[in-house]
């Protein structure tokens, strides 16, 4: 089965900035911790609403992008290396490089706060974890779309 | 000829010569059309084996396709 690689580019790039989008929102706000800490009682509802919503958000993006590699899993061997031809993988080399640089300057910028901040082991995995993955996904639609 | 910095490329003359649309050459070679649009504008710069095979599609040279700027 041939599947229109144009349209599986839009689609997976759309999905993947949903994904991107939403896990940035119910990850890095952490409406709960700032809200307990400010003494801000209504935040408290507000942030597991928002959490809730991002989630849900997030496993619709991870569902659509689970939709088009199950779609393209089913067409014949020329689509399957057009969808991964040599672009793609520029693209993602790219959105690797760019993940790469902001780390190394998340760890210098969280070294130097935690010289004036009470900054979590916690709170720091967690910044790690979503800037690895939420700037090469931004990237990587950005790149997809740009050069579509 | 689409100028890059480090790549010049007469792929969009040669195609059109050979009487093929972007789509078709894409096919022939099993990538995306975007990937021969980027190459064409001088965004992309392929690898030895794209461009060996854009080269071989069109029944031309590497070197006809691609020159140093």
């Amino acid at each position: 089965m041939t599947i229109d690689i144009d349209r599986f580019s839009k689609a997976r790039r759309i999905s993947i900035f949903v994904i991107a989008i939403a896990y940035f929102i119910f990850q890095i706000l952490e409406l709960d911790m700032t809200a307990n800490a400010l003494g801000w009682t209504p935040g408290v509802g507000l942030s597991e609403r928002v959490e809730n919503i991002g989630f849900a958000i997030y496993f619709m993006g991870v569902m659509a992008l689970a939709y088009t590699y199950w779609r393209l899993s089913k067409s014949d061997a020329p689509t399957k290396a057009a969808a991964h031809d040599d672009l793609v993988k520029h693209h993602i080399n790219m959105a690797m490089q760019l993940g790469f640089k902001v780390l190394m300057i998340a760890a210098l910028i969280l070294f130097i706060l935690q010289q004036s901040y009470d900054i979590s082991g916690e709170d720091t995995a967690r910044i790690f974890f979503t800037l690895s993955l939420t700037v090469p996904y931004f990237r990587f639609a950005w790149l997809e779309t740009h050069h579509s | 000829m689409p100028n890059h910095a480090e790549l010049l490329n007469d792929l969009k003359r040669l195609r059109q010569e050979a009487n093929l649309t972007q789509a078709a050459l894409a096919e022939a070679i099993g990538v995306s059309r975007k990937t021969i649009n980027t190459v064409e504008n001088g965004v992309f710069i392929p690898s030895t084996i794209l461009a060996l095979k854009l080269a071989a599609a069109l029944e031309t040279t590497v070197e006809r396709l691609f020159q140093l700027p």
